[in-house]
Protein backbone atom coordinates (compact mmCIF):
# COMPACT_ATOMS: atom_id res chain seq x y z
CA UNK A 1 0.00 0.00 0.00
CA UNK A 2 1.21 3.48 -0.72
CA UNK A 3 0.23 4.92 2.68
CA UNK A 4 0.84 3.10 5.98
CA UNK A 5 -2.44 1.32 6.72
CA UNK A 6 -2.46 2.17 10.42
CA UNK A 7 -2.32 5.93 9.80
CA UNK A 8 -4.96 5.63 7.10
CA UNK A 9 -7.21 3.70 9.49
CA UNK A 10 -6.77 6.22 12.32
CA UNK A 11 -7.51 9.10 10.01
CA UNK A 12 -10.51 7.50 8.38
CA UNK A 13 -12.25 6.46 11.56
CA UNK A 14 -13.65 9.96 11.95
CA UNK A 15 -14.28 10.72 8.28
CA UNK A 16 -15.24 7.61 6.30
CA UNK A 17 -17.52 4.61 6.56
CA UNK A 18 -15.15 2.28 8.43
CA UNK A 19 -16.76 -0.80 6.84
CA UNK A 20 -15.12 0.13 3.53
CA UNK A 21 -11.67 -0.15 5.08
CA UNK A 22 -11.81 -3.66 6.47
CA UNK A 23 -11.13 -5.44 3.16
CA UNK A 24 -7.98 -3.35 2.74
CA UNK A 25 -6.72 -4.27 6.20
CA UNK A 26 -7.72 -7.93 5.72
CA UNK A 27 -5.78 -8.20 2.44
CA UNK A 28 -2.62 -6.88 4.07
CA UNK A 29 -3.05 -9.27 7.01
CA UNK A 30 -3.68 -12.29 4.73
CA UNK A 31 -0.41 -11.61 2.89
CA UNK A 32 1.51 -11.32 6.18
CA UNK A 33 -0.07 -14.47 7.66
CA UNK A 34 0.56 -16.58 4.52
CA UNK A 35 4.20 -15.46 4.44
CA UNK A 36 4.73 -16.06 8.18
CA UNK A 37 3.09 -19.52 8.12
CA UNK A 38 5.24 -20.52 5.15
CA UNK A 39 8.36 -19.22 6.90
CA UNK A 40 7.60 -21.06 10.17
CA UNK A 41 6.82 -24.38 8.45
CA UNK A 42 9.83 -24.21 6.14
CA UNK A 43 13.03 -26.14 6.76
CA UNK A 44 15.73 -23.53 7.63
CA UNK A 45 17.97 -25.03 4.92
CA UNK A 46 15.45 -23.92 2.31
CA UNK A 47 15.44 -20.32 3.51
CA UNK A 48 18.05 -17.83 2.29
CA UNK A 49 19.49 -16.15 5.41
CA UNK A 50 18.08 -16.28 8.94
CA UNK A 51 14.39 -16.94 9.58
CA UNK A 52 14.16 -14.20 12.23
CA UNK A 53 15.38 -11.54 9.77
CA UNK A 54 12.73 -12.61 7.25
CA UNK A 55 10.07 -12.57 10.00
CA UNK A 56 10.98 -8.96 10.80
CA UNK A 57 10.97 -8.00 7.11
CA UNK A 58 7.53 -9.61 6.63
CA UNK A 59 6.11 -7.90 9.71
CA UNK A 60 7.54 -4.42 9.31
CA UNK A 61 7.80 -3.74 5.56
CA UNK A 62 4.20 -3.38 4.47
CA UNK A 63 3.23 -5.38 1.33
CA UNK A 64 6.73 -5.46 -0.19
CA UNK A 65 8.16 -7.42 2.81
CA UNK A 66 6.08 -10.59 2.24
CA UNK A 67 6.62 -10.31 -1.53
CA UNK A 68 10.40 -10.08 -1.08
CA UNK A 69 10.27 -13.15 1.20
CA UNK A 70 8.31 -15.21 -1.36
CA UNK A 71 10.54 -14.18 -4.25
CA UNK A 72 13.98 -13.92 -2.67
CA UNK A 73 13.79 -15.65 0.71
CA UNK A 74 12.86 -19.17 -0.37
CA UNK A 75 15.16 -21.72 -1.95
CA UNK A 76 13.63 -24.34 -4.23
CA UNK A 77 15.09 -27.80 -3.59
CA UNK B 1 1.51 -25.77 -32.34
CA UNK B 2 1.67 -29.20 -30.70
CA UNK B 3 -1.34 -28.93 -28.40
CA UNK B 4 -0.72 -32.30 -26.76
CA UNK B 5 2.47 -30.86 -25.22
CA UNK B 6 1.16 -27.32 -24.76
CA UNK B 7 -1.77 -28.04 -22.42
CA UNK B 8 0.19 -30.17 -19.91
CA UNK B 9 2.92 -27.48 -19.87
CA UNK B 10 0.34 -24.73 -19.30
CA UNK B 11 -1.30 -26.75 -16.51
CA UNK B 12 2.10 -27.33 -14.91
CA UNK B 13 2.83 -23.58 -15.02
CA UNK B 14 -0.56 -22.71 -13.48
CA UNK B 15 0.05 -25.24 -10.69
CA UNK B 16 3.45 -23.62 -10.17
CA UNK B 17 1.81 -20.17 -9.92
CA UNK B 18 -0.45 -21.52 -7.20
CA UNK B 19 2.17 -23.56 -5.34
CA UNK B 20 4.68 -20.70 -5.14
CA UNK B 21 1.95 -18.24 -3.99
CA UNK B 22 2.55 -16.06 -7.07
CA UNK B 23 -1.18 -15.97 -7.85
CA UNK B 24 -2.10 -15.04 -4.25
CA UNK B 25 0.58 -12.33 -4.03
CA UNK B 26 -0.43 -10.83 -7.34
CA UNK B 27 -4.16 -10.86 -6.49
CA UNK B 28 -3.62 -9.30 -3.05
CA UNK B 29 -1.28 -6.54 -4.27
CA UNK B 30 -3.45 -5.60 -7.24
CA UNK B 31 -6.68 -5.70 -5.23
CA UNK B 32 -5.17 -3.61 -2.41
CA UNK B 33 -4.02 -0.97 -4.88
CA UNK B 34 -7.35 -0.98 -6.69
CA UNK B 35 -9.28 -0.50 -3.47
CA UNK B 36 -6.91 2.05 -1.93
CA UNK B 37 -6.90 4.45 -4.92
CA UNK B 38 -10.45 5.83 -4.43
CA UNK B 39 -9.96 5.87 -0.63
CA UNK B 40 -6.73 7.89 -0.89
CA UNK B 41 -8.34 10.30 -3.37
CA UNK B 42 -11.29 10.74 -1.05
CA UNK B 43 -8.99 11.46 1.89
CA UNK B 44 -6.47 13.72 0.08
CA UNK B 45 -8.09 17.08 0.91
CA UNK B 46 -8.45 16.03 4.55
CA UNK B 47 -4.90 14.72 4.77
CA UNK B 48 -3.48 17.91 3.24
CA UNK B 49 -5.53 20.05 5.64
CA UNK B 50 -3.95 18.25 8.58
CA UNK B 51 -0.43 18.23 7.11
CA UNK B 52 0.54 21.90 6.96
CA UNK B 53 2.05 23.63 10.01
CA UNK B 54 -0.21 26.62 9.92
CA UNK B 55 -0.27 26.69 6.11
CA UNK B 56 -3.63 26.04 4.53
CA UNK B 57 -3.86 23.93 1.39
CA UNK B 58 -7.31 23.94 -0.14
CA UNK B 59 -8.09 21.48 -2.93
CA UNK B 60 -11.19 21.49 -5.11
CA UNK B 61 -13.62 18.69 -4.19
CA UNK B 62 -12.28 15.36 -5.49
CA UNK B 63 -14.28 13.58 -8.18
CA UNK B 64 -14.60 10.07 -9.60
CA UNK B 65 -12.21 11.11 -12.42
CA UNK B 66 -9.54 12.03 -9.82
CA UNK B 67 -10.02 8.61 -8.22
CA UNK B 68 -9.57 7.03 -11.65
CA UNK B 69 -6.33 8.98 -12.25
CA UNK B 70 -4.98 7.85 -8.87
CA UNK B 71 -5.95 4.26 -9.69
CA UNK B 72 -4.07 4.43 -13.02
CA UNK B 73 -1.01 6.02 -11.36
CA UNK B 74 -0.99 3.28 -8.70
CA UNK B 75 -1.43 0.49 -11.21
CA UNK B 76 1.53 1.35 -13.44
CA UNK B 77 4.07 1.52 -10.61
CA UNK B 78 3.92 -1.15 -7.89
CA UNK B 79 2.15 -3.84 -9.98
CA UNK B 80 4.83 -3.56 -12.68
CA UNK B 81 7.52 -3.94 -10.00
CA UNK B 82 5.68 -6.93 -8.50
CA UNK B 83 5.37 -8.54 -11.94
CA UNK B 84 9.11 -8.11 -12.50
CA UNK B 85 9.86 -9.65 -9.07
CA UNK B 86 7.52 -12.59 -9.69
CA UNK B 87 8.58 -13.38 -13.25
CA UNK B 88 12.31 -12.56 -13.21
CA UNK B 89 13.32 -16.12 -12.31
CA UNK B 90 10.81 -17.96 -14.45
CA UNK B 91 13.33 -19.18 -17.05
CA UNK B 92 16.63 -18.14 -15.40
CA UNK B 93 15.96 -20.21 -12.25
CA UNK B 94 14.90 -23.29 -14.20
CA UNK B 95 18.14 -23.09 -16.17
CA UNK B 96 20.38 -22.53 -13.15
CA UNK B 97 18.65 -25.33 -11.14
CA UNK B 98 18.77 -27.69 -14.11
CA UNK B 99 15.00 -28.38 -14.18
CA UNK B 100 14.73 -26.91 -17.69
CA UNK B 101 17.01 -29.71 -18.95
CA UNK B 102 14.68 -32.37 -17.45
CA UNK B 103 11.64 -30.86 -19.19
CA UNK B 104 13.31 -30.14 -22.51
CA UNK B 105 14.76 -33.65 -22.88
CA UNK B 106 11.12 -34.74 -23.33
CA UNK B 107 9.56 -33.87 -26.71
CA UNK B 108 8.61 -30.34 -25.65
CA UNK B 109 9.57 -27.61 -28.11
CA UNK B 110 11.33 -24.68 -26.47
CA UNK B 111 8.81 -22.22 -27.90
CA UNK B 112 6.01 -24.10 -26.08
CA UNK B 113 8.07 -24.00 -22.88
CA UNK B 114 8.33 -20.19 -23.19
CA UNK B 115 4.72 -19.68 -24.35
CA UNK B 116 3.29 -21.75 -21.47
CA UNK B 117 5.26 -19.68 -18.97
CA UNK B 118 4.16 -16.39 -20.53
CA UNK B 119 0.49 -17.40 -20.70
CA UNK B 120 0.46 -18.64 -17.09
CA UNK B 121 1.78 -15.26 -15.91
CA UNK B 122 -0.61 -13.49 -18.27
CA UNK B 123 -3.49 -15.48 -16.72
CA UNK B 124 -2.38 -14.43 -13.25
CA UNK B 125 -2.13 -10.81 -14.46
CA UNK B 126 -5.61 -10.87 -16.00
CA UNK B 127 -7.25 -12.39 -12.88
CA UNK B 128 -5.50 -9.84 -10.64
CA UNK B 129 -6.37 -6.90 -12.89
CA UNK B 130 -10.05 -7.89 -13.12
CA UNK B 131 -10.26 -8.05 -9.32
CA UNK B 132 -8.39 -4.74 -8.90
CA UNK B 133 -10.61 -3.02 -11.45
CA UNK B 134 -13.77 -4.40 -9.80
CA UNK B 135 -12.57 -3.20 -6.38
CA UNK B 136 -11.67 0.25 -7.72
CA UNK B 137 -15.00 0.57 -9.53
CA UNK B 138 -17.02 -0.46 -6.47
CA UNK B 139 -15.16 1.86 -4.10
CA UNK B 140 -15.32 4.79 -6.56
CA UNK B 141 -19.09 4.27 -6.87
CA UNK B 142 -19.45 4.17 -3.09
CA UNK B 143 -17.28 7.21 -2.31
CA UNK B 144 -17.90 9.36 -5.42
CA UNK B 145 -20.15 8.42 -8.35
CA UNK B 146 -20.13 5.49 -10.80
CA UNK B 147 -17.63 5.81 -13.66
CA UNK B 148 -18.70 5.28 -17.29
CA UNK B 149 -18.22 1.52 -17.77
CA UNK B 150 -16.95 1.74 -21.38
CA UNK B 151 -14.12 4.19 -20.60
CA UNK B 152 -13.19 2.29 -17.47
CA UNK B 153 -12.91 -0.98 -19.44
CA UNK B 154 -10.79 0.71 -22.17
CA UNK B 155 -8.41 2.15 -19.56
CA UNK B 156 -8.08 -1.27 -17.94
CA UNK B 157 -7.29 -2.84 -21.32
CA UNK B 158 -4.59 -0.14 -21.69
CA UNK B 159 -3.29 -1.14 -18.24
CA UNK B 160 -3.30 -4.78 -19.34
CA UNK B 161 -1.35 -3.87 -22.50
CA UNK B 162 1.21 -1.88 -20.50
CA UNK B 163 1.68 -4.60 -17.87
CA UNK B 164 1.78 -7.35 -20.53
CA UNK B 165 4.62 -5.41 -22.19
CA UNK B 166 6.47 -5.30 -18.85
CA UNK B 167 5.84 -9.02 -18.33
CA UNK B 168 7.08 -9.94 -21.82
CA UNK B 169 10.19 -7.83 -21.26
CA UNK B 170 10.87 -9.58 -17.92
CA UNK B 171 10.50 -13.05 -19.47
CA UNK B 172 12.86 -12.04 -22.29
CA UNK B 173 15.45 -10.88 -19.71
CA UNK B 174 14.94 -14.14 -17.80
CA UNK B 175 15.75 -16.08 -20.97
CA UNK B 176 18.86 -13.99 -21.66
CA UNK B 177 20.70 -14.61 -18.35
CA UNK B 178 20.96 -17.46 -15.85
CA UNK B 179 20.78 -15.25 -12.74
CA UNK B 180 17.26 -14.18 -11.73
CA UNK B 181 18.44 -11.04 -9.90
CA UNK B 182 20.34 -9.91 -13.01
CA UNK B 183 17.25 -10.65 -15.10
CA UNK B 184 15.14 -8.58 -12.68
CA UNK B 185 17.66 -5.69 -12.86
CA UNK B 186 17.62 -5.74 -16.65
CA UNK B 187 13.82 -5.87 -16.73
CA UNK B 188 13.65 -2.95 -14.29
CA UNK B 189 15.92 -0.85 -16.52
CA UNK B 190 13.73 -1.82 -19.49
CA UNK B 191 10.63 -0.80 -17.51
CA UNK B 192 12.21 2.59 -16.71
CA UNK B 193 12.99 3.10 -20.40
CA UNK B 194 9.38 2.20 -21.20
CA UNK B 195 8.18 4.86 -18.74
CA UNK B 196 10.76 7.58 -19.53
CA UNK B 197 11.15 7.38 -23.33
CA UNK B 198 7.53 8.36 -24.13
CA UNK B 199 8.08 11.58 -22.15
CA UNK B 200 11.03 12.51 -24.38
CA UNK B 201 9.46 11.94 -27.77
CA UNK B 202 5.89 12.97 -28.64
CA UNK B 203 5.56 10.67 -31.66
CA UNK B 204 6.58 7.61 -29.61
CA UNK B 205 4.35 8.57 -26.69
CA UNK B 206 1.30 8.82 -28.99
CA UNK B 207 1.40 5.11 -29.80
CA UNK B 208 2.24 3.59 -26.40
CA UNK B 209 -0.54 2.50 -24.00
CA UNK B 210 0.80 4.79 -21.24
CA UNK B 211 -0.44 7.84 -23.21
CA UNK B 212 -4.00 6.89 -22.23
CA UNK B 213 -3.13 7.35 -18.53
CA UNK B 214 -2.43 11.09 -18.94
CA UNK B 215 -5.00 13.18 -17.03
CA UNK B 216 -6.23 15.01 -20.17
CA UNK B 217 -6.78 11.68 -22.01
CA UNK B 218 -8.53 10.18 -18.97
CA UNK B 219 -10.82 13.23 -18.83
CA UNK B 220 -11.58 12.87 -22.58
CA UNK B 221 -12.36 9.17 -22.20
CA UNK B 222 -14.62 9.76 -19.21
CA UNK B 223 -16.42 12.58 -21.04
CA UNK B 224 -16.77 10.36 -24.15
CA UNK B 225 -14.93 12.85 -26.41
CA UNK B 226 -11.81 10.74 -27.14
CA UNK B 227 -11.30 9.73 -30.77
CA UNK B 228 -11.44 6.03 -31.62
CA UNK B 229 -8.16 5.89 -33.57
CA UNK B 230 -6.21 7.74 -30.87
CA UNK B 231 -7.54 5.25 -28.32
CA UNK B 232 -7.18 2.04 -30.34
CA UNK B 233 -3.65 2.58 -31.67
CA UNK B 234 -1.87 2.63 -28.30
CA UNK B 235 -3.72 -0.57 -27.27
CA UNK B 236 -2.83 -2.41 -30.49
CA UNK B 237 0.79 -1.21 -30.44
CA UNK B 238 1.20 -2.21 -26.78
CA UNK B 239 -0.18 -5.72 -27.31
CA UNK B 240 1.69 -6.07 -30.62
CA UNK B 241 5.01 -5.12 -29.00
CA UNK B 242 4.37 -7.64 -26.20
CA UNK B 243 3.74 -10.33 -28.85
CA UNK B 244 6.99 -9.39 -30.60
CA UNK B 245 8.93 -9.62 -27.34
CA UNK B 246 7.48 -13.11 -26.66
CA UNK B 247 8.44 -14.20 -30.21
CA UNK B 248 11.94 -12.80 -29.62
CA UNK B 249 12.14 -14.73 -26.33
CA UNK B 250 11.23 -17.98 -28.14
CA UNK B 251 13.91 -17.24 -30.74
CA UNK B 252 16.59 -16.38 -28.16
CA UNK B 253 15.78 -19.45 -26.08
CA UNK B 254 15.77 -21.68 -29.17
CA UNK B 255 19.47 -21.01 -29.82
CA UNK B 256 20.62 -21.02 -26.22
CA UNK B 257 22.65 -23.65 -24.44
CA UNK B 258 20.54 -24.99 -21.57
Amino acid sequence: MLLPLSSLMTHMQSTAPVGLLWPLLALDLILIVIALVDLIRRDPRTVRGKKIIWALIILFISTLGPICYFVLGRKEV
Amino acid sequence: MKLYTFWPMLKKEFREQNRTYRLVISVIVFLSLGISAPIITWLTPDLLKNLGNGATIILPPQTATDALSTYLKNMVQLPALVLILLAMGTIADERSRGTAVTILTKPVPRSIFVLAKFLAYEGTLIISLILAASGAYYYTSQLFSPLPVGSFVILNIALLAFLTLTLALTILCSALVRNSIAAGGMAFVGFLVLVVVPNLNASISRVLPSVLFRPERVAQLVAGTASLSETLWPLLVGLGLAGLLVALTCLVYHYQEI
